[in-house]
């Protein structure tokens, strides 16, 4: 029988260890014990460059990695002299969930729209076909937060996967998924239900597609890069 | 056949009761100007906008004095029972202090921004919208342009000055 101070500190060595074989691999982590016991969480990061492109109209956005300004000026600084409007979706804001942002409205409009995140997925309107580009970092992996009924959420990734796997450990929470693309105009809104996918014609997530997630149950969806 | 019928149609409940979700619609954003008796309405100045049905869908309180928005008028859910506000193409109103202004039609369009003055009393009170106290982001950005363009011709000036003027005293 060990004792437990011996037991501990193995795991101690142990968690070093994988700390330092993703280390060799990866140009940033940083490492965090989320139990006294068992669990070492590695979280990978490193800083790129984001592009995203947009079409005239309506899109349904998000950008895979968390921008290094993240005021919701600079991010869509790229594209602010074609961007109409900017929305974003807080299930959160009581009566007031839905903040926006319009660079052609007088100085003395109070836009609530204030950051951009790699976890939310935004609405965006614009007059003509562009590229949203920004500075960021990436991160693997991204815990998206999921709150009844409606998120509107991010993809923060740059990997295509199909939807079962994506959603594969929040499956038991999640009723409907939506993705809005605007390039199909014979049929830009594409659904995805769990319990029918037979019913489905989403069959992917993309990176810089937001989703709209209708779940049962506030749950976190973890997204690897 | 017929509880053949029926068993599809209880199997089939759940996937119509998903297929009724309903996104939740963006609002209309509304700003623009208060007066109130020939001055610029205070800050707390409450400004409401109701549907047609009588639902408040959303509010603001003016943070300084006579400007106001943006104001979101949140629409309604059609996959609910319950009027939550106005649907595409419905009419709003503008209520101030409790007070309805009438103003043009606006009619509420989803993801929508309008900008919507208002005025209570004296109509020569329309003097303080059609020249607001504050300037607009795109007129404040001229002006910088323009004290930018003054600095450097100012500086452009007294430079060739200094080196097309002789220097080191008089010349008898």
């Amino acid at each position: 029988m060990k004792r437990p101070e011996l037991v501990l500190m193995e795991l101690c060595v142990a968690a070093l260890f994988i700390a330092a074989l993703f280390q060799a691999t990866s140009p940033e982590l940083t490492g965090m014990v989320t139990s006294a016991t068992s669990r070492v969480l590695i979280i990978r990061q490193d800083n790129v460059s984001c592009n995203i492109s947009l079409v005239s109209g309506w899109n349904l956005a998000s950008t895979s990695c968390e921008p290094a300004n993240a005021s919701t000026a600079a991010v869509l600084e790229s594209i602010n002299t074609t961007l109409i409007s900017a929305h974003g979706y807080e299930p959160s804001g009581g009566l007031d969930r839905w903040k926006a942002y319009n660079p052609s409205l007088p100085n003395w409009t109070v836009q609530d729209l204030v950051n951009i995140t790699r976890t939310k997925g935004y609405w965006l309107n614009l007059a003509q076909n562009s590229s949203l580009v920004h500075n960021g970092t990436w991160f693997s992996p991204s815990f998206v937060p999921l709150t009844t009924p409606w998120t509107l959420a991010g993809y923060p990734t740059n990997v295509s996967r199909d939807i079962s796997v994506s959603l594969q450990d929040i499956v038991g929470s999640v009723q409907a998924v939506y993705l809005y693309n605007a390039s199909d105009t014979a049929d830009p809104w594409k659904v995805y239900y769990p319990a029918a996918p037979g019913l489905s014609d989403l069959n992917d997530t993309i990176p810089g597609f937001g989703l709209w997630f209708r779940v049962q149950g506030n749950s976190s969806w973890m997204v690897i890069w | 056949m017929v509880r053949r019928a029926l068993l599809l149609v209880m199997l089939m409940l759940p996937l119509l009761a998903h297929a009724a979700f309903a996104i939740p619609p963006m609002p209309h954003e509304f700003h623009g100007i208060v007066v109130i008796d020939r001055q610029y309405a205070p800050v707390g100045t409450l400004v409401e906008v109701w549907d047609t049905e009588g639902v408040r869908c959303g509010s603001f309180a003016l943070r300084e004095p006579g400007f106001y928005g943006s104001l979101s008028c949140r629409g309604d859910d059609l996959t609910t029972a319950v009027d939550e506000g106005p649907r595409p193409g419905e009419t709003v109103r503008f209520i101030v202090e409790g007070v309805r202004v009438e103003t043009a039609s606006m009619l509420w369009e989803s993801g929508g921004f309008g900008e919507v003055n208002l005025l209570l009393g004296p109509v020569d009170g329309l003097e303080l919208i059609r020249k607001p106290a504050r300037v607009s982001t795109d007129m404040s950005q001229q002006l910088n342009r323009l004290l930018l363009f003054s600095m450097l011709f100012a500086l452009t000036s007294g430079l060739s000055a200094w080196l097309v003027l002789p220097r080191g005293g008089r010349h008898d």
